[in-house]
């Protein structure tokens, strides 16, 4: 009895998924490779002093997972959603692995995995109670590791992705019409866990976003593009604060519009479009 | 972040979704673009999220969602709380719901949604294409859900004045322990990098404010 308790305890210790409370999720939720991808993806868009003045703290950084139902979902949706919470820097993952039918294309929508759909900064943290996820701890020398390959080696974009992006800003250079020297694209880096694909378009000052409930480059969804692309000036768009904005979509934070023009011009990589 | 109103002279234009003959092509087809009901209807769907997009979650999703737009529309034009103006909620002073959608411009309340240079309301491109697209789609083959969903956007931009969905903000009195005038005046995709600011509160997912893609405000209590 002794060596068995003596083993939990244990087991306890060097996998930090058996730590867990009862909450159960899907195994792939606690996947610590599937969760640093996470971390990566959190680094590039979402993390402050926050995070790391609490890392520093410890010897794990946690991060919390619960599945969650959406209010309503059709008939023969089996798609999955999950929320990771960071509570370090006090933010909110929304997470969605697709899986549904869209007859009208003949299109089975069906992700791999899961994909980070929205994040959000202290919003109805005073509803996170521990009790009710799954408290993953990643040791914090593998996340301090992982974060700083993030910031040295260089997610430059798949070919695939390259030549949707190419597409698709062509198409709109033949639709704007007009353009007659040479133009400079930027393609973002990204990671795994978020089907978008950024884009800055230099000579027209313009970030372009192409998201899709699948991977934006799955081939099955090239001919959806219409559904698929959004577009943000930053020559007259971007405000110092949301303030400003007043409720306007078309507008972004300077902050917001600085992370994804580092994403495309420091992390990317730059193509010349010929006319 | 938008709100409406409908003029009586077009109250009387009744422009219903066409449902044509099972047999031709072309099922579903919206009020043309330059009537109230044509105008509004192609902007509750480009407004919402539809099947393959970043944001779709359900039919029942999508169309609370255009349901809660309408509602917007609707206080925006005839709901303004005490302890503010029109013009402070809407950026505009006006009984005309075509102001209220195209105030600020192209890039103003509602992106993509202007009037041209004639005062006409009209929308970009990309606006167009998109609601093309899925009438489209919507035509291929036997109507199915993106059928429903734009006969939803349409019959509601249609019925606009006569029978105004209620609003399901409309009880709200406190939000995260902010009271709040109930009832939603304004709405913004449903992504970190938009928030609204200003007496605009963010209804939480606890009184359901996120749907469709989009996330719903109430305003601060001002008494």
């Amino acid at each position: 009895m002794k060596t068995l308790c003596l083993l939990i305890s244990i087991l306890a210790f060097v996998w930090p998924g058996a730590r867990a409370n009862e909450v159960s999720v899907d195994a792939e939720l606690v996947d610590h490779g599937w969760l640093k991808s996470v971390l990566v993806y959190s680094y590039y868009w979402y993390l402050d002093d926050h995070f790391f003045v609490d890392m520093e703290k410890g010897d794990a950084v946690e991060l919390w997972v619960r599945q969650v139902k959406p209010p309503s979902l059709d008939e023969g949706d089996h798609s999955r959603f999950a929320e990771i919470w960071l509570p370090a820097s006090q933010i909110l993952l929304s997470l969605k692995k697709a899986d549904y039918a869209i007859p009208e294309l003949a299109l089975q929508v069906q992700s791999k995995q899961y994909h980070v759909v929205r994040g959000s900064y202290d919003l109805e943290a005073t509803d996170i109670k521990p009790d009710k996820w799954c408290v993953v701890r990643l040791p914090r020398d593998e996340v301090e590791a992982v974060l700083r390959l993030a910031r040295t080696q260089l997610h430059a974009p798949a070919n695939e992705r390259k030549e949707f992006v190419i597409a698709a800003i062509r198409r709109e250079m033949e639709k704007l019409g007009g353009v007659v020297a040479d133009q400079t694209i930027y393609i973002a880096a990204r990671t795994d866990v978020s089907t978008s694909i950024w884009a800055y378009w230099l000579e027209r000052r313009t970030l372009y976003q192409f998201s899709g409930d699948i991977d934006a480059v799955d081939p099955s969804l090239m001919k959806s593009l219409p559904l698929m692309v959004r577009s943000y000036s930053l020559a007259s768009n971007v405000v110092a604060s949301a303030e400003e904005a007043h409720g306007r979509n078309s507008m972004i934070t300077r902050e917001f519009a600085s992370r994804a023009l580092f994403l495309c011009m420091a992390r990317g990589e730059a193509f010349k479009l010929k006319p | 972040m938008m709100g409406g109103m409908l003029r009586s002279s077009i109250c009387s234009v009744i422009l219903l979704l066409v449902v044509g003959n099972s047999c031709v092509k072309g099922e579903v087809a919206l009020a043309p673009v330059d009537t109230l009901e044509g105008y509004v209807a192609r902007l509750l769907i480009n407004e919402t999220a539809f099947p393959g997009e970043e944001f779709w979650l359900s039919e029942d999703d999508t169309c609370s969602a255009q349901k809660a737009i309408i509602c917007v529309l609707r206080n925006r034009l005839h709901a303004i709380p005490v302890g503010y103006t029109q013009r402070q909620i809407a950026a505009v002073k006006t009984d005309d719901v075509f102001d209220i959608i195209t105030a600020g411009g192209e890039h103003g309340q509602v992106e993509g949604f202007y009037r041209d240079e004639n005062g006409r309301p009209v929308m970009v491109d990309r606006v167009r294409e998109r609601v093309d697209y899925l009438v489209a789609l919507a035509n291929r083959g036997k109507p199915g859900r993106i059928a429903r969903m734009l006969q939803h956007a349409q019959s509601l931009a249609s019925q606009f004045v006569s029978e105004l969905p209620k609003d399901r903000f409309e009880l709200l009195s406190e939000i995260d322990g902010v009271p709040v005038t109930g009832c939603a005046y304004g709405w913004m995709t449903d992504r970190e990098c938009y928030r609204v600011g200003g007496s605009f509160v963010r209804i939480t997912d606890k009184w359901r404010g996120g749907m469709g893609g989009n996330r719903f405000f109430s305003l601060k209590k001002r008494l």
